[in-house]
């Protein structure tokens, strides 16, 4: 292999073709705006570069500004996505975006960042962030006991838990210990704090039943009910009046399909289809919709609409119940809604705050504090009003 | 501008490929300069006054040395012309590193400090500079008549497919091809196959690499274990290997679409046997220069051992500061330094009697021990880095660490970059493509090889621009030099 200056020449009829389909294809843009071959697929959602002006006095940022403007309206961009996730997923069969989602096996997909390390125990807690979260979740304990409430802390497991049998090869645990031991051996041992370690009964309930979504980050109607009926099931102790609505009461249904979040993250949500799984009550419900208080909300939660539902059942004899919660009550709520008089649902931005405010106004009997293990350093950021 | 960026696949080149075959031959150079100045100064307007100066500046000297040819006149203007070329690459690239490091020594003196200067880098300096001083020292050397045409003198400086990072052509190689060259259509394809091919080697094996070095080489010391570190170093040595070589290609095709020929500056460096070896298989054409225009300069081979060695410590020093104005580049340099010193004082012909397969083991042992001077961010953490890739282990979960990295994209990708690199590709061809099918082969046989080449190759570009359109691209190493 000397360092000669070879010229493959090709045969002439290999080098005409080849030159036909490349320039075709360096000129395919172009083409394509003037006859639309692939039709451009514009995200609403995407604030798309503006043309830049040419301005012979200040030419510096044209260049940077005019490629970013034509690379957004390069025209097949949503197609390049689609095709780079199934080329990526079908062949190489791993993510398109490792920073973002991790293709497992049977096409799972799972969330990349905290709920990977959190399966794989490399951002475990210090002994301080230990102390700091039983700190805070104590004094909000004892605050409501104070004002004659009990408060519950339900932990939600991540997909990547539960189901790490579907994650890909090379996500392996690199200690025994997880964060998920770490806040139960914490909080178990404390008096005004009811622990919900939910493992265990998914756990259980996974080997008749799929509990999680495949392309989306969360549990699904059957895994959320097997969340709702444990923490229930521990409320009970304490209110006998409380019951799990059983789940015969639910008709399963799998008929619309579901675009899960994963799925989005990649542009895969087109080639790995999913039904969505719904519990559908077969009797009439309890629970009316109440009238909202206008709580004030965290200045820029996407979703202003369900920072504050509420619930009522007409049963003086039940209790009434704030749930804090993040998007994995979203599937409980229409279960907890038919166990208390009053259920007001706060999703607070994923800030999981006390919301003190609301407690001393609502003056609940029960709170609940519902949050998704991969979020649980959240406790520490929030303050402690 | 990169090659790999769609404003240069779909808007630049066409524009210029359809100018540069409608324009008429007188015109084609003018068309080629103007596109090779809006090429350069897409990554900097204002700078391109550097590059106007410096294609004016080494104009006017080369027309002065041979105006003055055999005088001490023609040494007294290359010697102006060194001073100020080497000036403002010195101006530009290492004043604030002079500055940096001489403040220490001041306060130590007592003296006041220099203020610090924060003057942005033009892009490829490093290269025009390089391609300006092989100019007027072939002019000085009469190995060619100075250029009397300003445009011709001036595509020699900026043509855009070398511009930027190179390979760093000298004007003796290509001073004719200026003047007049011509493009056959299998010429033209077989730019597009070399351009395709280096493409496909930065998008689909470089990027992949890269993200696995990045990742790595920005791990903490605490969270940094021997097999990672080990696994960051491949992963390094394998990226800017296929980062620069797809780069090389890429500008050895688009010369050749134009009818430029230029040498080749990568010939399997990997499986050199000796770190001189790889020297001359590794970045050929920086090596190529430091040889004709400062070793041969300092006297070369034609000295004392003792004045040898020392201008080879010179060179390699130098070879190291190029690359950039840090500690990493000249330790990383003078490592090399060392080692080549080494085997002129004897250890090649140790070397020549050691089984070959330990001879490759050693060289690659030696690059990438280097190579982790040149990638890591500052030379404190090169050392750390170092110090783990030998600590023992002081994490008991390595395996579960080093395993995260090792997906089916990385472990198919080693595979191909480890064929690559060990010249399996080249072999197949030679051996197989060329001497059997395309010389003995049946027609049909001939038919079959073309198709499935061409649809391995439309394949690999339309993958390749799939993965730059979705944004997924990094900037080529080089281009910072």
């Amino acid at each position: 292999m000397e360092n000669k200056n070879i010229v493959i020449i090709p045969s002439k009829g290999k080098a005409v073709a080849l030159s036909i389909f490349f320039v075709c294809i360096i000129l395919f843009p172009l083409v394509n705006k003037k006859i639309t071959i692939i039709p451009e697929q514009k995200n609403p959602d995407f604030n798309y570069t503006t043309k830049p002006t040419f301005d012979i006095s200040n030419l510096d940022p044209f260049p940077h500004e005019y490629e970013k403007y034509y690379n957004e309206n390069i025209g097949f961009t949503a197609q390049a996505v689609a095709l780079n996730a199934y080329f990526k997923i079908t062949i190489l069969k791993v993510s398109p975006n490792q920073s973002k989602v991790f293709v497992g096996k049977d096409n799972w997909l799972f969330f990349a960042g905290p709920p990977i390390n959190d399966y794989r125990g490399i951002n475990l807690l210090s002994q301080e962030e230990i102390d700091k979260m039983k700190n805070i979740l104590h004094n909000r304990a004892l605050r409501l006991k104070e004002q004659g409430g009990v408060f519950y802390f339900a932990l939600v497991p991540n997909k990547h838990r539960i189901y790490s049998e579907y994650l890909p090869n090379n996500i392996v645990k690199t200690t025994g210990l997880t964060i998920y031991d770490q806040v139960v051996d914490a909080l178990k041992d404390d008096s005004l704090i009811h622990l919900i370690d939910l493992r265990k009964p998914l756990e259980k309930a996974k080997a008749e039943h799929i509990l999680y979504y495949k392309k989306d980050n969360h549990w699904n109607d059957i895994g959320a009910y097997i969340g709702y009926r444990s923490i229930i099931n521990s409320i009970n102790k304490q209110f006998p009046k409380v019951t799990p609505v059983p789940i015969e009461a639910y008709d399963l249904d799998t008929t619309q399909s579901l675009v899960g979040g994963e799925a989005l993250q990649i542009g895969v949500e087109d080639f790995i289809k999913e039904n969505r799984v719904m519990l559908k009550p077969k009797y009439n419900l309890l629970s009316q919709p109440g009238e909202k208080q206008n709580y004030p909300m965290p200045i820029g939660f996407p979703y202003p609409w369900d920072f504050e539902i509420i619930k009522i059942v007409d049963d003086p004899s039940l209790p009434t119940a704030v749930i804090i919660r993040d998007s994995f009550t979203d599937f409980m709520l229409q279960f907890f809604s038919e166990n208390f008089r009053k259920s007001i649902f706060i999703f607070d931005s994923w800030e999981y705050k006390e919301n003190r405010n609301i407690i001393e106004k609502e003056k609940p009997n029960i709170v609940i504090l519902e949050i998704i293990e991969a979020n649980i350093r959240k406790i520490n950021e929030c303050d402690n009003k | 501008m990169l090659f790999n960026s769609a404003t240069f696949l779909f808007l630049f080149l066409p524009i210029v490929l359809a100018a540069s075959f409608v324009a008429p031959a007188k015109v084609k150079n003018c068309v080629l300069l103007f596109a090779s100045l809006i090429f350069y100064a897409w990554g900097g307007v204002s700078m391109t006054i550097i590059i106007i100066f410096s294609i004016f500046f080494n104009y006017i000297i080369g027309r002065l040395i041979e105006a003055n040819k055999n005088t001490v006149g023609a040494k007294i203007f290359l010697t102006i012309g060194l001073i100020i070329n080497l000036g403002v690459l010195a101006t530009f690239k290492y004043l604030g590193f002079l500055i940096e490091n001489l403040n220490p020594l001041l306060s130590a003196f007592s003296f006041s400090q220099i203020k610090q200067t924060s003057i942005a880098l033009p892009i490829g300096i490093s290269f025009f500079t390089f391609h300006s001083i092989s100019y007027i020292v072939d002019v000085y050397r009469n190995r060619v008549t100075a250029q009397k045409n300003i445009i011709n003198h001036s595509l020699y400086i900026t043509l855009f497919p070398q511009l930027i990072a190179g390979p760093i052509v000298r004007y003796s190689d290509i001073s004719e091809q200026i003047k007049e060259r011509s493009v056959t259509i299998q010429k033209f394809a077989s730019g597009i196959e070399r351009f395709i091919i280096g493409l496909a080697k930065k998008m689909l094996i470089a990027n992949a690499f890269a993200f696995v070095a990045d990742d790595i080489f920005a791990l903490e010391s605490n969270e940094l274990t021997t097999y990672t570190a080990w696994l960051g170093t491949i992963s390094y040595t394998i990226q800017i290997y296929y980062d620069f070589s797809g780069y090389s290609d890429m500008a050895i095709g688009l010369g050749r679409m134009f009818g430029f020929e230029f040498l080749e500056n990568f010939n399997f460096p990997y499986i050199a046997t000796s770190i001189q070896d790889f020297w001359r298989r590794w970045h050929i054409s920086l090596s190529n220069w430091f040889r004709d225009y400062l070793y041969i300069s300092l006297g070369g081979n034609r000295c004392s051992k003792g004045k040898v060695l020392f201008n080879l410590f010179i060179v390699f020093l130098c070879t190291g500061f190029w690359h950039g104005a840090s500690w990493n580049f000249i330790v990383w340099g003078l490592f090399h330094g060392f080692f080549i010193i080494l085997e002129k004082v004897g250890f090649d012909k140790i070397l020549l009697r050691i089984w070959k397969p330990f001879r490759h083991i050693y060289v690659l042992f030696v690059v990438m021990i280097a190579w982790v001077f040149f990638r890591a961010p500052d030379i404190n953490y090169a050392f750390m880095f170092i110090n783990k890739l030998f600590g023992i282990a002081e994490n008991t979960h390595q395996w579960q660490k080093l395993i995260f990295y090792l997906n089916n994209e990385f472990v198919i990708c080693l595979s191909f970059a480890l064929m690559g690199a060990a010249g399996f590709f080249q072999i197949v061809y030679n051996n197989i493509a060329s001497k059997i099918v395309l010389k003995r082969g049946s027609v049909l046989l001939k038919t079959i090889y073309d198709v499935s080449s061409l649809v391995v190759l439309v394949s690999i570009f339309i993958l390749s621009i799939v993965y730059f359109t979705i944004g997924s691209y990094s900037p080529f190493i080089y281009f910072r030099f």
